[in-house]
């Protein structure tokens, strides 16, 4: 019995990183706010769609980001049975289909969302750098855009 | 420890069994909305004696927040695990501002309780209302082991 971790990691953008930068980096800030906004999204999507008896699995959805080297985030589950749970009537666990699908329909945005975040993270470095600051380490932790903060109500 | 952890309970005289959907829907959006606010305020941060290739956004990335709708009082926890790079420590509680002694997350708790949690409530007070009645009881499971399986999915 056990919970699960869905790490999903996307090659593509770790790559396209390398290429636009040089070398691997940490995301920036608007960067982690494109990955973030997908994995809420995504875990929203799959909990409205999680089969519920005690509510219990479905309440133990969260999701973590991964930035570093790899470029994602986990889809995980910590009730020690969620690895099993299926629709009725039909086997497949829910972690292989459910989970997966959700997923792959949103990564094609995704990774174009947060491929022109990179675009826009290293001109804002290099307009950084001809100004005479230190770049990346200058404006990694920094916010240009403004995220539209949802109300609860 | 300095990890953070905050925890808003509802506990409404009469309540009882699992949520409703859509009364389990305004904690989910309210759980959204308190981490979007924080990861809205929770930057510009100086790195004062942190190497320059060192890891950045280390607790930005960490907020995390579960739910727990099975059965009164019911639950939306926020909180922050991150660990020192060169520690290995948690040290969110201890974050503040250059020139603010106060613990920043002790200020976004009160911007949270002032902005955020007193809609979420009214909210969830008049879904609440709508679907009063005899609800079918359930008995909390518990979630049992931390262990997890890890599935891999590189795209």
């Amino acid at each position: 019995m056990a919970g699960f971790d869905v790490v999903a990691s996307y090659r593509s953008v770790e790559d396209y990183l390398v290429r636009v930068h040089g070398s691997q980096r940490d995301l920036a800030i608007d960067e982690l706010d494109v990955l973030a906004a997908y994995a809420a999204r995504i875990v929203g999507e799959i909990e409205a769609a999680w089969p519920v008896d005690t509510s219990t699995s479905r309440d133990a959805f969260f999701y973590t980001l991964l930035t570093f080297p790899d470029i994602g985030f986990t889809v995980s589950n910590d009730a020690d049975y969620a690895e099993w749970v299926h629709y009725k009537g039909d086997p497949t666990p829910l972690v292989e289909s459910l989970v997966d699908a959700t997923i792959d329909r949103y990564s094609p945005m995704l990774i174009a969302e947060l491929r022109a975040a990179i675009d826009e993270t290293e001109q804002r470095a290099a307009e950084n750098a001809a100004k005479g600051g230190r770049g990346l380490v200058d404006i990694l932790s920094r916010r240009f855009k403004q995220t539209g903060v949802p109300r609860a109500a | 420890m300095a990890s953070v952890s905050a925890t808003t309970t509802i506990d409404f005289e009469g309540m009882a069994g699992r949520l409703l959907d859509a009364e389990r829907a305004v904690l989910a959006k309210g759980s959204r909305a308190i981490l979007a606010f924080i990861r809205s305020k929770w930057v510009d941060w100086e790195y004062k004696t942190r190497p320059v290739n060192a890891p950045r956004n280390v607790s930005f990335r960490a907020w995390t927040s579960t739910l727990q709708t099975t059965e009164a009082p019911y639950s939306l926890v926020v909180a922050n695990d991150a660990r020192g790079y060169a520690t290995g420590l948690p040290y969110v509680a201890y974050v503040h501002r250059a020139g603010d002694n106060r613990k920043y997350y002790t200020v976004l708790a009160d911007e949270i309780n002032v902005e955020i949690l007193p809609g979420m409530l009214a909210h969830f007070k008049t879904e609440f209302q709508k679907a009063m009645g005899p609800r079918e009881r359930k008995k909390l499971r518990s979630r049992g082991t931390t262990e997890r399986t890890r599935f891999m999915r590189a795209r």
